[in-house]
C-alpha cells in the first residue's frame, strides 16, 4: 500500500482523510494495549507494544481534541480526557513529571521537556473540559518550569543529558507561552522569553542552531530540529512577536527547503553545516518540519512552502502502514528504512500524531485555497 | 553570425531540440550554421539521479513517455503536443542521431553539460553562441566558454517565475502562462530577456498540454528574434536578480489543484505584465470563471 496522495483533489481529500483517521485508530490502539490511559510509547514487530510514555501522551492530548473537533467524533475527546486523567496521577510533589517510559516500579525522575510537552496537553484539556484540575496541575508543572530555569533562560537541570541545554528547548518554551497567554501569568512570559533569547543565541549565521541534537555537538534529527522551529514559531505567534521569534526560524524554514528542494528529499539528520545524512529519513521529522512550512506559509502566502510541506508529507503518506485489520494499521515508523537511526525498528506514537497534526494543518492550508480560488471566481 | 551556433540537448530524443535542428537546418532562411550538437546522455548514473531529484516518484513514468514509451502519466499530453509538431514541421526522424546525422551536423553524447569532454569539445568548435534546450545547469566554466551567449526558452514570464514548472506556478497565481526567450547567466532564469509572449489557456485544457504550448511558443519566438539576435539588433530587457522568486518542481497535490481549477473553468486572465513580480499574494484571487 505504498502510495503516494492522489493529485485529482476530491481523490487526494479522501486519501488524506483516510490517513488521517488510520494515524488517529493507530494512537487509539496505543492507548488501549496499556493499562490506565496513557499511549503505549512504541510498537516493536515481534516484540510488540512498549509501556506508556508520559511525555508523549501529554502532546497527543491537542491533537485527539482537535482531531474530535474535526471530525465531529467524541471519543477521541474521551480518550485525550483519560490521558489527561492517567497524566494527573503521575503528578510529581514539586509540579514536575517524570521522564521516561512508565514503569510502575522504577518511577522516573522529574524531566523539563517531558514537563512542558504533558503542561501543553493539560493546557488545551482545560480549554475543552474547563475543570479546574488540570488548571491547577498546569500551574504547579509551569511554576516548577520558571523556578528550574537559570538566569540565562537555560534549563540545565533535569535534562536528558546532565547539564546540557539543547536548544529544542524551544519545545518547552511554547507550552509554557500557551500557558502564560491562557491564564495571563506574566512571570512565566518573561520566562518564555528568557528561554526564546536562549535558544536564539545559539543560531549560527548559517540559519543552524548549535546543540540541536540530542547530544552536544551532535548531528540534530529532523525530529529535533523540527521542534526547535515550531518552538519558535508558535511562540512567536501566542506571542505576537513574529519579527524576534518567527522571524529567524523562518529564515531557516527557506534555507532548510532550499536545501530540500535542491537535493531532492529531506536527510533523516543534519549537522551544524546543513550537511545531510542521506541514509535515512526521520518521518516523525518530516511532518514536523511541514508542520513549520505549513506556518510560514500561512503567515507570508508563500506557496513554496505549501509545496514543499506537501511533498514531505506525500513521503510520510507512502510511508504509513495501511492495512485495516492488522496491528500496524495506520502507524507510521520512527524511520524510513525501519532499519534507519531514529528509534530503529520501531513505530513510535508521535510520529502518528505529528503525522495527523501536519496532515489536518495541510488539509486546512489546501481547503482554503481551494475555496479562494472557487469564491473569487 | 558565421560563427555557428552550438545546440545543447538533454537527452537523444528530446523533441525541443529535434525541432530546433530541423527548424534551423530547414525552415529558418536567416539561420545560423549549427557547428554541432551536444547531448547529455541520459542513461548514465548522473543523469538518472538528476531525472529522479527533479521529477520523484514519476521519474520513471515521465523519462519513459520522453523516450517514446506509452505510459499512464498525465505527461503523455505534453509529449503527445511535442510530437504534433514534428509532425506539422515533417522532421523526419524522432532521433538526434538519425537526425543529425541526415543533416550532416556532428552529435556529441557527453556524461554532462559540465563534464571535461563537454568543455573540450566547446573548445574545439568555438561557437560564438548556443542554443539551450536541456541538459542541467551551466557552470562558469561552460559559459565563459560561449562569449556570444547561451539562449534558452523559460517557460514562464520573467522576472516572475523562475526556477521549475513555471508554468504550473503561473497558473497557480491566476497568471497567464508565457514564454520568455532570455540568455543564460549563472544565475536560475536570471539572464537578460530578448522577447515574451504570453500563451491563452482554455477551459479543461490539461497541465501537460499547455506546458508543451508554452515551449513551443518560446520556441517560435527564439526562432523569430535569433536572427536580430545575431546581428546585434535584438532589443534586451533587464532581468533584475531581486524581483520574482524561483520555484521548485511542484507537489502533485497543488499540480491536481491547478488543474482542477482549469477544468472547472476557473482560468487566468490576468496578463503577467500586471502583476508585480514580488506580489506575495496574488494566488487564485485573479482567477475569474
Amino acid at each position: 500500500m505504498k502510495r503516494p496522495l492522489p493529485d485529482e483533489p476530491v481523490a487526494a481529500r479522501a486519501a488524506m482523510s483516510e490517513r488521517i483517521r488510520a494515524a488517529l485508530d493507530w494512537l487509539c490502539a496505543s492507548q488501549d494495549a496499556v493499562a490506565g490511559g496513557g499511549s503505549s510509547a512504541y510498537y516493536v514487530p515481534i516484540v510488540g507494544w512498549f509501556p506508556p510514555y508520559p511525555e508523549t501522551t501529554g502532546y497527543i492530548i491537542p491533537t485527539l481534541l482537535r482531531a474530535a473537533a474535526v471530525y465531529d467524533y467524541p471519543e477521541y475527546a474521551v480518550r485525550a480526557l483519560r490521558m489527561a486523567d492517567w497524566l494527573l496521577a503521575l503528578q510529581l510533589p514539586e509540579g514536575a513529571f517524570p521522564g521516561g517510559l512508565y514503569r510502575p516500579r522504577r518511577p522516573g525522575r522529574a524531566s523539563v521537556f517531558n514537563t512542558a510537552q504533558i503542561l501543553l496537553g493539560l493546557c488545551v484539556m482545560h480549554v475543552y473540559s474547563r475543570e479546574s484540575r488540570f488548571h491547577e496541575a498546569a500551574e504547579r508543572a509551569a511554576t516548577w518550569l520558571v523556578r528550574e530555569q537559570d538566569p540565562d533562560g537555560r534549563w540545565r537541570k533535569h535534562a536528558y543529558e546532565p547539564e546540557f541545554s539543547p536548544s529544542y528547548y524551544a519545545h518547552v518554551c511554547w507550552p509554557l507561552a500557551v500557558y502564560g497567554k491562557q491564564f495571563g501569568d506574566p512571570e512565566v512570559l518573561r520566562c518564555v522569553e528568557r528561554g526564546l533569547e536562549a535558544v536564539l543565541s545559539d543560531r549560527l549565521a548559517n540559519g543552524a542552531f548549535v546543540n540541536w541534537g540530542f547530544r552536544p555537538g551532535a548531528p540534530a534529527f529532523t525530529h529535533t530540529i523540527g521542534y526547535i522551529l515550531q518552538g519558535l514559531l508558535e511562540c512567536a505567534v501566542a506571542l505576537e512577536a513574529w519579527d524576534r521569534y518567527g522571524a529567524p526560524a523562518a529564515d531557516s524554514c527557506a534555507r532548510l527547503l532550499r536545501r530540500c528542494e535542491t537535493q531532492g528529499r529531506i536527510a533523516g539528520s543534519y549537522d551544524a553545516d546543513w550537511r545531510g545524512d542521506l541514509s535515512f529519513v526521520c518521518l516523525t521529522g518530516h511532518c514536523q518540519l511541514a508542520s513549520a512550512w505549513l506556518r510560514v506559509y500561512e503567515r507570508g502566502g508563500d506557496p513554496r512552502y505549501l509545496n514543499v510541506a506537501a511533498k514531505a508529507l506525500d513521503e510520510v503518506c507512502r510511508r504509513q502502514r495501511l492495512r485495516p485489520g492488522r496491528r500496524l494499521h495506520g502507524a507510521i515508523a520512527g524511520s524510513h528504512p525501519l532499519y534507519g537511526c531514529y528509534l530503529t525498528m520501531r513505530y513510535p506514537n508521535w510520529a502518528a500524531k505529528f503525522f495527523v497534526d501536519a496532515m489536518l494543518d495541510f488539509q486546512r492550508r489546501l481547503d482554503a485555497l481551494d475555496a479562494g480560488g472557487a469564491t473569487h471566481g | 553570425m558565421a560563427d555557428g551556433v552550438v545546440l545543447l540537448a538533454g537527452y537523444r530524443r528530446a523533441p525541443t531540440a529535434l525541432a530546433l535542428l530541423w527548424a534551423l537546418k530547414r525552415r529558418v532562411a536567416e539561420a545560423p550554421p549549427v557547428k554541432a550538437v551536444l547531448c547529455v546522455n541520459e542513461f548514465s548514473p548522473r543523469r538518472w539521479r538528476q531525472w529522479r531529484r527533479r521529477l520523484g516518484p514519476e521519474a520513471v513514468g515521465r523519462v519513459a513517455s520522453a523516450l517514446g514509451f506509452r505510459t499512464a502519466t498525465v505527461h503523455d499530453a505534453e509529449y503527445a503536443t511535442y510530437r504534433e509538431r514534428l509532425d506539422d514541421w515533417n522532421v523526419p526522424h524522432r532521433s538526434l542521431r538519425r537526425l543529425c546525422r541526415e543533416l550532416d551536423v556532428p552529435l556529441h553524447v557527453v556524461p554532462s553539460l559540465d563534464s571535461l569532454t563537454a568543455l573540450r569539445l566547446l573548445d574545439q568548435y568555438g561557437p560564438r553562441h548556443a542554443l539551450f534546450t536541456g541538459g542541467g545547469i551551466l557552470r562558469a566554466s561552460f559559459l565563459e566558454r560561449v562569449p556570444g551567449g547561451i539562449l534558452n526558452v523559460h517557460s514562464a514570464w520573467l522576472p516572475h517565475v523562475r526556477g521549475m514548472n513555471a508554468a504550473e506556478w503561473s497558473l497557480y497565481y491566476g497568471m497567464q502562462p508565457a514564454a520568455t526567450v532570455h540568455l543564460i547567466d549563472r544565475g536560475i532564469d536570471t539572464g537578460p530577456i530578448l522577447a515574451r509572449r504570453v500563451v491563452d489557456v482554455a477551459q479543461g485544457e490539461q497541465l501537460g498540454h499547455i506546458r508543451a504550448r508554452v515551449v513551443l511558443a518560446g520556441l517560435d519566438l527564439l526562432l523569430e528574434v535569433l536572427p536580430a539576435f545575431l546581428r546585434g539588433e535584438a532589443a534586451i530587457t533587464a532581468n533584475p536578480k531581486e524581483q520574482g522568486r524561483q520555484y521548485y518542481a511542484m507537489a502533485p497535490v497543488l499540480r491536481g489543484l491547478v488543474q482542477h481549477w482549469i477544468d472547472t473553468g476557473i482560468t487566468p486572465v490576468c496578463s503577467p505584465e500586471e502583476v508585480a513580480p514580488d506580489d506575495p499574494r496574488p494566488a487564485p484571487m485573479r482567477f475569474v470563471t
